[in-house]
């Protein structure tokens, strides 16, 4: 059952999952929470909802014992051992009109909520942002822009054999309550890659992925236990997706219907 | 304020940040550096984008915080530029595919390297007009993954779609054809995943069989080894039945000899394996029988494929042992190595002619011939014997593989390499009538108990899900969870 103490009304709820990151945690919560106050500092509130699934004892206590939790947070605690639903357990307890999904062991740029919100507040139609840049640390370095889907680069054919954006995203509440996020099981079913799946099955809806410019997730390549590496070393594929229907045409598939 | 505007949302692909790289050099050439950046960013290099200064400036304030972003004695510069891969060749292979599999649902989908003349091929056509026949509303996708024709599509039953997948991913890495096929099954969801001779089918199984299993029964056919230059064995069997057999429902085998063999050699749990033998599509003689060699028959016949497996150098040795006996030999010649001498000792010999190729052994069996010799190292279940058995034409071959599922112990020479053997049995053959009437009466009662199509067909039957599916089969359009 989610837990929380503070009452005002968020406009960006930002869900982080937690599972087994450790004391990598508490630097994640710290720049989460510093994004947190910038965009407090222009008035916008943001309701950080913190989902523990499964998570270790270390984990967990390292989550709620959080110098720069204030009480306004919203803790989830669930059993489902599932990315994809735990996010979705986030998604249930969110206020916010927004919604984004950070993982427990990231960092964010500072203006990253912000200006998420602005670029938000720029888009017509059904839309999905993802961070302009991703900055890649630990176990190898490296910087990359992300892929807008209205750009010249996209093409949609690509996405057989490559998940452009990382799992990181935002949009609005009523998309990820419309489109929610499909448990794989890796391990029980050779399925993985949830959020490939999902923004496969975004596009394929007529939603399109754009970027929330001068923003950057700073990336946390772990040397070991990522989710993601389990999902590569069990050479898991997505599961079925109606972009990917037999019969379909398929094009560079900008401004899908 | 151009750093910012060239490094933000105009930058969106390789080829506008190059655009904006040589904007930015030229602005610095002529004004100096732009007086809002803090610090110049690195120029260009090879058309690698810096990294953005305002990222810099994020990654400045974070490092604080996270001691990982830039551990003692390193700098910005440990960072390389990384460009997110847009590969669209196997997303157009798809697409082909697509369009040519189309959003009808099939209940089959036979991975096959190709329908041409041979017997494996043969298999595959047995399975597709079993498949036809037990169910009128099975769709069946034949889907050839190798880049060669396939002349033998029209034998096809008409709930068959044949799909040339090889011929359509020709230029495309082995690795990206596996991605494309699993992408293909995954969304196909067909109830039965025949791999018939097809390596992208069993490196599919072998990468992603547990995702596979999830919505389709799959089954594999192997009939027998191959054998590298120094007789270890090799192929299918070798390469894939440890890692697939989880992920396998059944592995069919036209014979009982092979999976005694792989059980026992690699490991694999012997239920593992369904025995089938082919059946015979040929009209089967009826009774009563007599050879078709006449009283006075003097040659030999020998049709096959003239490569290592089929021993041309044991036939050569054979016929030099035989000099009063006429050998007829059809084939093309298909070798290298020890085996071409073979076929050139054959060539040498003056009781031996090649005729070269042949289509059908009826053509080329005539009543003087005594014998169908039948030499080789390694078998499945040669089909021709079928063929042979049905022309009325004693045969003479070797107890390996599944020849001894067809034919009587008694009537095989035990070693392969046995030259001295099959002389004598040739030569009993030659001079018995009687000898030639009791083996080809043997033969056509093999062919009758054990090669009739009702019998193929019901053991197909038999197999769980495999045929007359009864399932309501899902669209392959519809859209559903994992």
């Amino acid at each position: 059952m989610p837990r929380e103490q503070g009452m005002s009304l968020p406009v960006l709820s930002a869900i982080v999952t937690f599972h087994g990151e450790g004391i990598l945690a508490h630097t994640s919560l710290r720049s989460y929470a510093l994004s947190r106050n910038i965009a407090r500092g222009e008035g916008i509130e943001v309701q950080l909802v913190l989902v523990l699934d499964r998570a270790d004892e270390q984990t967990r206590a390292f989550v709620l014992n959080h110098p720069d939790l204030d009480g306004s947070e919203t803790v989830v605690e669930t059993q489902v051992g599932d990315l994809a639903l735990a996010r979705n357990a986030g998604v249930a307890a969110c206020r916010g009109k927004y919604i984004c999904t950070l993982d427990g062991d990231d960092l964010i740029s500072t203006g990253y909520f912000l200006k998420h919100l602005k670029e938000a507040g720029q888009l017509e139609g059904r839309f999905i942002l993802h961070p302009e840049m991703v900055l890649s640390f630990g176990m190898y370095s490296a910087y990359n822009w992300q892929v807008d889907q209205a750009g010249g680069y996209y093409d949609e054919r690509a996405l057989l054999a490559v998940n452009p954006w990382i799992s990181a995203s935002f949009s609005t509440r009523e998309l990820y309550e419309a489109i929610p996020y499909v448990a794989c099981y890796p391990k029980q079913t050779g399925f993985g890659y949830e959020d490939w799946y999902w923004n496969s099955e975004t596009i394929a809806r007529g939603v399109m992925h754009r970027l929330a410019w001068g923003t950057a997730y700073f990336y946390r390549r772990k040397w070991y236990g990522s989710l993601n590496e389990a999902s590569h070393t069990m050479k898991t594929v997505i599961p079925r997706t109606s972009l990917f229907a037999l019969g379909r045409r398929s094009d560079k598939g900008q401004g899908h219907a | 304020m151009l750093e910012r505007w060239t490094h933000n949302r105009w930058v969106r692909n390789r080829y506008t940040r190059r655009l904006a790289n040589w904007a930015r050099r030229a602005y610095r050439l002529l004004f100096g550096p732009d007086p809002v950046a803090p610090q110049a960013a690195a120029p260009a290099q090879d058309g690698v984008p810096p990294m953005p200064l305002w990222l810099q400036e994020e990654m400045l304030k974070l490092a604080a915080m996270e001691p990982e972003l830039l551990p003692p004695g390193t700098d910005l510069n440990r960072y390389a530029f990384y460009t997110v891969p847009m590969d669209v060749r196997p997303g157009d292979l798809y697409s082909a595919l697509s369009d040519q599999i189309g959003a009808q649902a099939y209940t089959h989908a036979l991975l096959v390297p190709w329908l041409k003349t041979g017997g494996a091929d043969r298999g595959i056509l047995y399975h597709a007009r079993a498949i036809a026949e037990a169910d009128p509303a099975a769709r069946i996708l034949v889907l050839a993954t190798e880049d060669s024709p396939s002349p033998w599509a029209s034998r096809l039953p008409s709930q068959a779609t044949l799909v040339e997948f090889g011929r359509l991913a020709a230029t495309l890495e082995f690795n990206l054809q596996v991605a494309v096929m699993v992408r293909v099954l995954v969304q196909l969801r067909a109830p039965v995943i025949h791999i018939i001779n097809s390596r992208v089918g069993w490196e599919v199984v072998q990468r992603h069989g547990l995702a596979l299993k999830q919505h389709s029964r799959l089954l594999a056919s192997i009939y027998c080894d191959d054998y590298d230059e120094r007789m270890n064995p090799v192929g299918y069997a070798r390469d894939y039945l440890r890692y697939c057999y989880p992920y396998l429902a059944t592995v069919i085998c036209d014979n009982s000899r092979y999976p005694q063999i792989w059980s026992r050699e690699l490991g694999v749990p012997a239920s593992l394996f369904t025995v089938i033998p082919f059946p015979y599509d040929g009209l089967i003689p009826t009774l009563p029988i007599t050879p078709i060699s006449a009283p006075d028959a003097g040659r030999v016949l020998w049709a096959g494929r003239l490569d290592r497996q089929k021993r041309p150098d044991l036939l050569a040795a054979i016929a030099a042992a035989m000099p009063s006996v006429h050998f007829d030999v059809y084939g093309a010649p298909v070798m290298s190595g020890v085996a071409a001498q073979g076929l050139d000792l054959l060539r040498s010999l003056q009781n031996v002619t090649l005729h070269g190729e042949f289509k059908r052994l009826e053509e080329v069996v005539t009543s003087q011939h005594f014998a169908y010799l039948h030499t080789t190292a390694w078998e499945g279940t040669p089909t021709i014997l079928f063929d042979v058995a049905a022309a009325r034409l004693p045969i003479c071959a070797p107890a390996v593989g599944g020849i001894v599922d067809f034919l009587p112990e008694s009537d095989l020479v035990p070693n392969p390499e046995d030259i001295a053997g099959f002389v004598r049995e040739l030569e009993a053959l030659r001079d018995s009538a009687q000898a030639r009437q009791q083996r080809v009466e043997r033969q056509r009662e093999s062919l009758d108990r054990q090669r009739q199509w009702p019998a193929f067909s019901a053991r197909l039957r038999q197999l769980d899900d495999y045929v007359g599916l009864e399932r309501v089969i899902q669209p392959a359009t519809e859209v559903s969870k994992a």
